[in-house]
């Protein structure tokens, strides 16, 4: 199985995180929702697939490059 | 008894005056605030002007804007015939914009420019229909994308059009995010929608977003003097932010300024309003300019970014065009939901917020050059 | 109508707005040569 990681792509804070390890999403569901530049921005998933890791939490002040979710496929 | 019965017939007398033309100004009034209340559009703005519009129109009330000597008129008098609250909002617009990304990827800031065309196109097609020359200049200006250049143009050059631009100016901003995706999907493929870019942030030193403000605004007002008030007070509000170590002023200027004004502003204008100069066939061709107008700003966007497109071997998604224009931060967002629809993993955003500062600076830009062409040309105001 | 008004509008609105961003895009590149970011206050950027 192949694992898609995806990354913050831009500084802000997680307002919400919709997905719980084990849920299983499709390519474009949102994974949470990333509030940057006075705007809320979904993160969407990539892949379908499972989710199998999520390292946020809502309010979290995020970076670049640090890991939202891992989803397998 | 007499006297009791003279009292009371005052007192009927709006009634009395009432004409249909502000009955209809009345209920646009209260469509503007069910808009804002019930619907949530844009309230910060239709409330004050529906208000204003239904102040404005009740009879003997003395509060139409061009009531000489009333309330509204004394706001309207000093602070939009004189220019100072569009002028005052953009030092808050200032404070509020962040340069930051275009000035790490300075390219964008072309698509600012490009985004001004529709402005232009606009202007012809409004001498071909017959305005005058001051009153297709400030129906262009709708293209600016920017309620307060709008208004600034306006209250100069043709005050009877004034309440017809700002709120064509000040919807078709809103309406933004309907109008853009589709002209942008028309123009362009699913796969070019989809190109990534790298949405990593560069950084710039402080003192790159410190010098910017300051030196860019003597370069522009040198350029084109004529847009100075403008320019002046975006790059002013902006330095104040950058500069780090006036946050109180900051706070004054982006959140106390910028609402005080938005509220007399909207009142004013609300309050401009008539039956007399709004229910005529000249506001209808006034949003229908509007729409062109912001309909072409994107058209031209989208061809310049599949031109840059090209040149950049592919590297720039062409949608980051469509942020050329000036509704800042609407396009930027419209611009980051494409590119996300398209692509999942693509994040626009970052450059797309670029793009739209640079839209910013070219519609400001441009409304200067049309304004130091006028002068040059010698054509004052419209009507004294 | 006045055509030459409308065209003198659009030709000199055009160039000058052209012109004049593209010589903020020299003079923010400028400025970026001159003082480039040095991770002023932390070193983050990995890409």
């Amino acid at each position: 199985m192949s694992r898609e990681t995806i990354e913050v792509p831009i500084t802000g804070k997680i307002i919400s995180v919709e997905v719980k390890v084990g849920d299983a999403v499709k390519e474009g569901d949102v994974i949470c929702i990333l509030e940057s530049m006075k705007m809320e921005n979904p993160i969407l998933a990539a892949v379908s697939g499972t989710v199998v890791e999520i390292g946020v939490k809502a309010e979290q002040v995020v970076k670049p490059g640090e890991k939202i979710a891992v989803i397998e496929y | 008894m007499d006297v009791f019965i003279d009292a009371l017939n005052s007192l009927g007398q709006g009634f009395l005056n009432l004409t249909w033309q502000s009955g209809i100004m009345i209920s646009i009034g209260c469509l503007l605030l069910y808009l804002g209340i019930g619907r949530k559009i844009e309230p910060l703005l239709l409330i004050p002007i529906g208000f204003g519009v239904v102040l404005g129109n009740l009879p003997l009330a003395n509060l139409a804007a061009q009531d000489e000597g009333g309330v509204i008129n004394l706001l309207y008098n000093t602070g939009i015939l004189t220019e100072i609250f569009p002028v005052l909002l953009f030092v808050g617009l200032g404070a509020m914009i962040d340069f930051g990304p275009l000035l790490a990827n300075p390219i964008v800031l072309i698509f600012g420019a490009a985004g001004q065309f529709g402005i232009f196109i606009t202007l012809l097609l409004a001498l071909g229909l017959g305005f005058a020359k001051q009153e297709a200049v400030s129906i262009a200006v709708i293209g600016a994308c920017d309620g307060p250049t709008a208004i600034y143009v306006a209250s100069k050059f043709a005050r009877d059009l004034l309440p017809a631009v700002s709120i064509a100016a000040y919807s078709y901003m809103a309406l933004v995010p309907i109008i853009q995706p589709p002209i942008m999907r028309a123009m362009t493929t699913k796969k070019e929608r989809a190109i990534l870019m790298p949405p990593g942030e560069k950084h710039v030193s402080q003192r790159v977003k410190i010098l910017f403000p300051i030196i860019a605004g003597i370069l522009t007002i040198l350029i084109a003097p004529m847009g100075a008030p403008l320019m002046g007070m975006l790059m002013l509000g902006n330095l104040l932010k950058e500069s780090g170590v006036v946050s109180r002023l900051v706070d004054v200027s982006e959140n106390t300024i910028a609402n005080t004004v938005t509220l007399l502003l909207g009142l004013c204008i609300g309050a401009s309003m008539l039956g007399g100069n709004f229910l005529k066939w000249d506001t209808i061709l006034v949003f229908l300019l509007g729409f062109i107008a912001i309909f072409m700003d994107t058209v031209t966007g989208m061809l310049l970014g599949k031109l840059i497109k090209v040149i950049s071997k592919g590297k720039i998604n062409p949608l980051l065009g469509a942020a050329g224009t000036s509704a800042f931060p609407m396009s930027a967002r419209v611009v980051q939901k494409e590119g996300q629809k398209a692509n999942p993993r693509s994040f626009l955003l970052w450059h797309a917020i670029g793009a739209n500062a640079g839209g910013q600076i070219g519609s400001v830009m441009a409304a200067s050059v049309m304004l130091a062409v006028m002068s040059g040309l010698g054509i004052g105001p419209l009507g004294g | 109508m006045d055509w030459s008004f409308g065209l003198t509008m659009t030709a000199a609105g055009m160039a000058v707005t052209f012109i004049t961003l593209y010589l903020l895009t020299l003079l923010i590149r400028l400025l970026n040569k001159l003082f480039p970011f040095k991770n002023e206050e932390e070193k983050k950027s990995k890409t």
